[in-house]
């Protein structure tokens, strides 16, 4: 659905973007990650048309965007500023996208979409009263009221109270369940890691990996088990016995809890091993290093690089 | 041209909820109607000169503000960036504008032409009306130059950065007001002639023609970075 080929572009002698290259497949929900002035904005910028690159080819479902006014009938748009007309009501706002997309049975459209919101009984009140998070929702509904195959989102959740963020995560996750592509710009590793399905992190102009969240979770980080004994005096005996076993590759103790790093992904039944030699185990689980953990560890190796 | 109206109609909603727009709209026609019927009242002659500047003045100034609030505004809140990924280009978006800020200006210059004329009867009692040179200034010259005037303070306003915008609209409003009235006084303040008002109508539909082409130095990567 979207194609980006080896995209550079240059602010005067400044380069933003540095070569890069991705794709998004058809009902993807795909998450683009960086720091502030990574270059998220621009990337976004240049595949909406907005931008012209200085030198590479974005493609949406096989057209140029800049190029093709027609083309642009198959996206949404929910940009970081919410682009909502103030003075007119959630109604005449939607109404006016809805008229300049040419959408059929228009007032059906609307009342539709604002039920889908939450704001159907706020709906001729004027914007400028409405809170951040309806005006985020709002801007989602006003994206989608031509019912397109693809959905641009620029920070979605950026300045919102945390029930406001729930709101707006749910109601795309709602969209994803639609089969639409999700093309979603963001800071927010929570919300990246709830709502996409792959992601690409961006920094300094420079994809630093693009793949799936799971398969990311196991490319940067060894299987690991978490134990938390029922006594913390038997630590140094516990840690004897765990780093004599051949599937383990490292150990470390914090009061009651032992991180267990392993050689594999497999392993023989450790809470059996532990009580054959006496150990009393409150709880054992596999611990998942986070997208944050897989973010910082890229960012900090980038940095040292 | 459906598309451009569409936006016309939301811009010209947007000037009809605006107080301050209704304040000038109503409050400035009334104002110098009054004003100026007066002046007729004292020296007689003078409706044809009165309805062929005072009319055109208000439709520019009203044409100035409503621009500043339509081109100004969008770029400034950012809405700009959104109507850009719609499927309308770049042209039609700026001519769907120009519609929404010219025509409201050009009813405030026909409602101060009208008020014009019914005050200075009624201060006069008798009947005295424009002549027909007027009707083509009316119907022709001032909708005209109230599209360049809109159009070139948009073209302006979408081509230059937020810093310069007010100083780019202010240039365009002073050389427009400053060559036609200048102009004008050049030839004789007082007298309206056929030949000043086709000389006129065919600078303004140059200006229009003149205006059209330069949109195409129009880009959106232009509008996007000069926004912030």
């Amino acid at each position: 659905m979207i194609e980006v080929r080896n995209l550079t572009k240059k602010f005067g002698k400044r380069t933003v973007l540095n070569n890069i290259t991705f794709s998004v497949a058809e009902g993807e929900v795909f998450g683009y990650l960086g720091p502030n002035g990574a270059g998220k904005t621009t990337t976004m910028r240049i595949i909406l048309g907005l931008l012209n690159p200085t030198s590479g080819k974005v493609l949406v479902m096989g057209k140029d965007l800049a190029e093709d006014d027609e083309a642009r009938r198959s996206i949404g748009v929910a940009l970081e500023n919410d682009g909502l007309y103030e003075d007119l009501s959630a109604y005449d706002n939607l109404e006016y996208y809805a008229q300049l997309y040419d959408v059929s049975r228009c007032k059906e459209r609307i009342e539709e979409l604002l039920k889908f919101v939450g704001l159907y009984e706020r709906r001729n009140e004027k914007v400028g009263v409405f809170s951040k998070g309806m005006r985020r929702k709002l801007a989602i509904a006003r994206a989608i009221i031509h019912d397109p195959k693809i959905l641009f989102l620029d920070e979605p959740s950026t300045g919102l109270d945390p029930e406001a963020q729930i709101m707006v995560r749910e109601l795309i996750l709602e969209l994803s369940k639609e089969r639409k592509t999700i093309f979603l710009n963001s800071h927010d590793l929570d919300e990246v890691q709830r709502i996409c399905n792959r992601i690409a992190i961006l920094h300094k102009g420079r994809i630093m990996v693009c793949d799936a969240v799971e398969s990311l979770r196991k490319r940067f980080s060894k299987p690991m088990v978490s134990i938390l004994m029922s006594d913390e005096e038997n630590g140094r005996r516990v840690l004897e016995v765990l780093n004599s076993l051949d599937f383990v590759s490292g150990c470390e103790i914090k009061d009651k809890t032992i991180t267990l790093i392993l050689k594999e992904e497999k392993q023989p039944n450790l809470l059996k091993i532990l009580t054959e030699n006496g150990i009393e185990v409150e709880e054992i689980k596999k611990v998942r290093k986070s997208l944050e953990d897989i973010y910082l560890e890229i960012m900090q190796k980038e940095e040292i690089r | 041209m459906k598309k451009e109206f569409i936006i016309a109609r939301k811009e010209m909603r947007e000037i009809l909820q605006s107080k301050s727009s209704l304040f000038f709209a109503l409050g400035y026609p009334i104002f110098f109607s009054v004003m100026t019927a007066l002046g007729i009242r004292k020296i007689p002659g003078t409706m044809d000169t009165v309805i062929f500047y005072i009319p055109l003045l208000i439709g520019i100034l009203f044409a100035y503000v409503s621009t500043g609030r339509i081109f100004f505004r969008e770029k400034q809140d950012k809405i700009i960036e959104t109507l850009l990924c719609t499927p309308l280009s770049l042209k039609r978006l700026w001519l769907g504008k120009v519609l929404g800020a010219a025509i409201p200006s050009y009813a405030v210059s026909i409602f101060s032409a009208i008020l014009i004329v019914l005050v200075s009867n009624t201060l006069m009692k008798s009947l005295v009306l424009p002549s027909p040179i007027l009707l083509l200034h009316m119907l022709i010259t001032i909708p005209l130059f109230l599209l360049v005037v809109v159009g070139l303070i948009g073209f302006l306003y979408l081509l230059a950065g937020m810093r310069e915008i007010r100083a780019a609209g202010t240039v365009i409003f002073v050389v427009i007001f400053g060559a036609l009235f200048g102009g004008l006084r050049l030839i004789g303040k007082s007298h309206i002639s056929w030949l000043i008002e086709v000389a006129l109508m065919i600078i303004s539909l140059f200006l229009v023609i003149l205006t059209g082409y330069l949109t195409r130095y129009l880009s959106k990567e232009r509008i996007v970075t000069t926004i912030t």
